[in-house]
C-alpha cells in the first residue's frame, strides 16, 4: 500500500506538468489569430500587434510554454487585460467564497444523506424507502443550474424567504449566512442524492449478510443490529462516493456561483470568458484543476488507508 | 457435481460458458428488456422525443423564431398550447425545434467520444508500450472537473451547435479510453485470444474478432448512461453562454433566457426545465435497464 501511495505522488508531477500545457494551450486552441480576437474584430493592427507582444505570442510556441511554466513556478499568473490586476489578486479574493461554499456543501451532504439511505434500506419496500429512491433519483437527475433556479423561484421570488444573490455584507456574517444557504443546498443536492442511493444500497446489501442474521439471532436488539454490524461495514462504500463526490462539487459550485452571482472562482472564470480575458480564465483552470487533483488525491490515500483490505498495485 | 453427467433435470438449470452462451440463450435480450417496465417507458419516451424533433417542421403550429411582442409571455391558450416566451414566441415550437439541437448534443458528443474512446482504447490495452502515455494523458483530463474541462475548451472554440457537441464529445472521451481498456485487459489474457493467436491471427484481427465483440455490452450500456450525462452538460453549457447560443431554442438556452424572467413569466422558465429533465430521465432510465439486462455486473 505504502507503493501505491508513493506511485500516486511520484505521478503527480507528471499530471501537473500535463494541467500546465493543456492549460497553455487553451489560448491557442482559439480559432484564428488569438490577439485578434481578444482586441476584437475592428482592432487596428497595431492593438492587435502590442496585445500579442504582451502575451508573448510573437515568440515561438516552445518558448512561449516555457516563459508560462516559469513564471507559473514563481507564483506569477499574469495580468487581467482588462482590469491589470495581478490574477493572483483576483484568484486571492473569489477562491475563499468558492471553498466556503463547497465545504458547507461537503458537510451538508452526509448529514442528510446517510440518515435517508439507512432510513430507506430499514424500511424497504415501504412509502417512506418509495419516497426516498423518488426523491434521490430527481437529485441525480436534475441538473444544477435547475436546481438554483427552481430554489430562487419558489424560496426567493414566491416566499421571499431568503436572498438570491451576491453573499451579503461580508461572507462570516449572519447575512453572509442567510445569502449562503440557497447556494449551498442548491450545490448539495446532486451529491445528496447519489450518497444517499448508496448509502441505501450499502447497507441493503450488508444486511443481507450472515453475520446480521447471527447477531439478530443471538437477540441483539434490531437498533444495534443495523448500527453496530450493518452500517459500520456499510460505511466503506459510502465514504468512497463521498470522496468522489467532493471533487465533484467544484463542477457544480462553477455553475452554483453564476446562477446565485457568489463571486467565488467559477464566476470570475466565466465573466473572464466572456470579457475574453485569457489570463483570468487561464488562472482560474490552473488553480481549480490543481485544488481537484490534490483532493481526489487525498480522498484516494484516505481510502487505501481506511480499507487495509484492498491491495493496490 | 462438475464430474456427474449433465442431468435431464439439471440441464434446465446449466448455465453455459460464455462463449458459446449464444447457442441456447435461456432468454433472449428483447424480452429480457421488455420485463423491465422502467426501461421501456425510458426507451419510449426518449424516441417520443426524437421523432418530435424529427418531425418538427410538421408537428411545430409556429416557425422557432416566429416573433410577435404584441403577445409575450402569454400563458397556454388555445392557439399558444404552451403559451408564449418574452418575444411573444410560440413555447411548444420552440420546444419541438429545440429538441434537435439538445437531443443531437446528447447523442452526438457520446457518438464520437464512444467511436474515439473505444479505437484509442483498445489500441492502449493491447499495445503496453502505447499504454504508460495515453494513460497520462487520460490522468491529464480527468485532473479537471468534468464540467471545467468542457467549458475550459468551449471558451477557446467560442460557443456554437457543432463546437458544443466537439467540446462535450472529448471530455467524454476519457472514460471511453478507461472502461474500453480495462475490458481489452481481461479479455486478452482469455484463452480464446491465445488460441486465436496460436493459429496465426494477426493483431488487427484478434482486435476486431475477438476483442471487440467480447466488450459490446459493457461499452453499450455506458455509452447510453452518458447520453444523459452528456444532455446535461450541454445543456449547463448553454445555460452558461457556452454552448448553442440564443435565439436558437435549445433547451439549456431557452432556460437561460427565461431566468431573467423568472418573475414575470415563471412557465418560460418551467416548461423547458421539464422537457430537459423528462429527456434526461429517460435516458438514464433507457441505460439502467439496458445495464440490468446486458450487463448486471456492472450495478452499483
Amino acid at each position: 500500500m505504502r507503493q501505491y501511495i508513493l506511485r500516486r505522488l511520484l505521478l503527480l508531477p507528471v499530471i501537473a506538468l500535463g494541467v500546465s500545457i493543456l492549460v497553455f494551450l487553451v489560448l491557442h486552441l482559439v480559432p484564428g489569430n488569438p490577439a485578434q480576437v481578444i482586441a476584437g474584430p475592428d482592432a487596428p493592427p497595431a492593438t492587435v500587434a502590442q496585445i500579442e507582444h504582451e502575451l508573448g505570442l510573437d515568440k515561438p510556441l516552445p518558448e512561449q510554454y516555457w516563459n508560462y511554466l516559469n513564471r507559473v513556478l514563481h507564483g506569477d499568473l499574469g495580468r487581467s487585460l482588462r482590469s491589470k490586476r495581478p490574477v493572483t489578486s483576483d484568484i486571492r479574493d473569489a477562491l475563499p467564497n468558492t471553498l466556503v461554499l463547497a465545504a458547507l456543501a461537503a458537510a451538508i451532504t452526509p448529514l442528510i444523506a446517510v440518515p435517508l439511505g439507512m432510513l430507506a434500506a430499514t424500511r424497504q419496500g415501504t412509502p417512506a424507502d418509495t419516497i426516498v429512491t423518488f426523491f434521490s433519483t430527481i437529485g441525480i437527475t436534475m441538473p444544477v443550474f435547475a436546481v438554483g433556479l427552481l430554489l430562487i423561484f419558489f424560496f426567493g421570488i414566491r416566499l421571499g424567504w431568503l436572498p438570491i444573490s451576491g453573499i451579503g455584507d461580508s461572507l462570516w456574517s449572519p447575512d453572509g449566512f442567510k445569502h449562503a444557504i440557497l447556494p449551498g443546498i442548491t450545490l448539495s443536492l446532486g451529491s445528496i442524492a447519489v450518497v444517499t442511493r448508496l448509502s441505501r444500497s450499502a447497507l441493503l446489501e450488508v444486511l443481507s449478510q450472515d453475520y446480521i442474521r447471527t447477531a439478530r439471532a443471538k437477540g441483539l436488539k434490531e437498533g444495534a443490529v443495523i448500527l453496530r454490524h450493518g452500517f459500520k461495514n456499510a460505511l466503506l462504500p459510502v465514504i468512497t462516493v463521498y470522496g468522489l463526490q467532493i471533487g465533484g462539487l467544484l463542477s457544480g459550485a462553477v455553475v452554483t456561483e453564476t446562477v446565485f452571482a457568489w463571486p467565488g472562482i467559477g464566476r470570475l472564470a466565466l465573466s473572464a470568458i466572456q470579457g475574453r480575458d485569457f489570463p483570468v480564465v487561464q488562472g482560474c483552470l490552473l488553480i481549480v484543476a490543481a485544488i481537484f487533483v490534490l483532493v481526489n488525491l487525498l480522498v484516494d490515500i484516505l481510502y487505501a488507508l481506511v480499507d487495509p483490505r484492498i491491495h493496490y498495485t | 457435481m462438475s464430474s456427474e453427467p449433465i442431468t435431464a433435470t439439471t440441464a434446465g438449470t446449466f448455465r453455459l460458458p460464455h462463449a458459446v452462451a449464444g447457442v441456447r440463450a435461456p432468454d433472449p435480450f428483447a424480452r429480457r428488456f421488455l420485463r423491465h417496465r422502467a426501461g421501456v417507458v425510458g426507451a419510449v419516451v426518449l424516441l417520443l422525443l426524437i421523432l418530435l424533433a424529427l418531425f418538427a417542421p410538421l408537428i411545430a403550429p409556429y416557425s422557432w423564431s416566429e416573433q410577435n411582442i404584441a403577445i409575450r409571455w402569454q400563458g397556454a391558450s388555445r392557439a399558444h398550447l404552451l403559451g408564449t416566451d418574452e418575444l411573444g414566441r410560440d413555447i411548444l415550437s420552440r420546444l419541438l425545434y429545440g429538441g434537435r439541437y439538445s437531443l443531437s448534443i446528447g447523442f452526438g458528443a457520446v457518438l464520437i467520444s464512444f467511436a474515439v474512446g473505444v479505437v484509442i482504447g483498445t489500441i492502449s490495452g493491447f499495445y503496453r508500450q502505447l499504454d504508460g502515455v495515453v494513460q497520462r494523458v487520460v490522468d491529464v483530463m480527468l485532473a479537471f472537473p468534468p464540467i471545467l474541462l468542457a467549458i475550459a475548451i468551449a471558451a477557446a472554440r467560442g460557443p456554437g451547435f457543432f463546437n458544443t457537441i466537439i467540446v462535450i464529445g472529448v471530455t467524454e472521451i476519457p472514460g471511453f479510453i478507461r472502461l474500453t481498456r480495462s475490458s481489452v485487459l481481461s479479455i486478452r489474457e482469455r484463452e480464446f485470444v491465445s488460441a486465436a493467436r496460436a493459429l496465426g491471427a494477426l493483431d488487427g484481427r484478434i482486435m476486431s474478432r475477438h476483442v471487440l465483440p467480447n466488450m459490446v455490452s459493457p461499452i453499450v450500456v455506458f455509452a447510453s448512461l452518458r447520453i444523459a450525462g452528456a444532455l446535461l452538460t450541454g445543456a449547463t453549457l448553454s445555460f452558461l453562454g457556452l454552448g448553442v447560443p440564443p435565439p436558437k431554442p435549445e433547451w439549456g438556452a431557452m432556460i437561460s433566457t427565461a431566468r431573467n424572467n423568472l418573475r414575470v413569466a415563471p412557465h418560460t422558465f418551467f416548461i423547458p426545465t421539464a422537457i430537459l429533465f423528462l429527456a434526461v430521465i429517460a435516458a438514464n432510465l433507457l441505460g439502467d435497464a439496458l445495464r440490468d439486462t446486458l450487463d448486471p455486473t456492472l450495478r452499483d
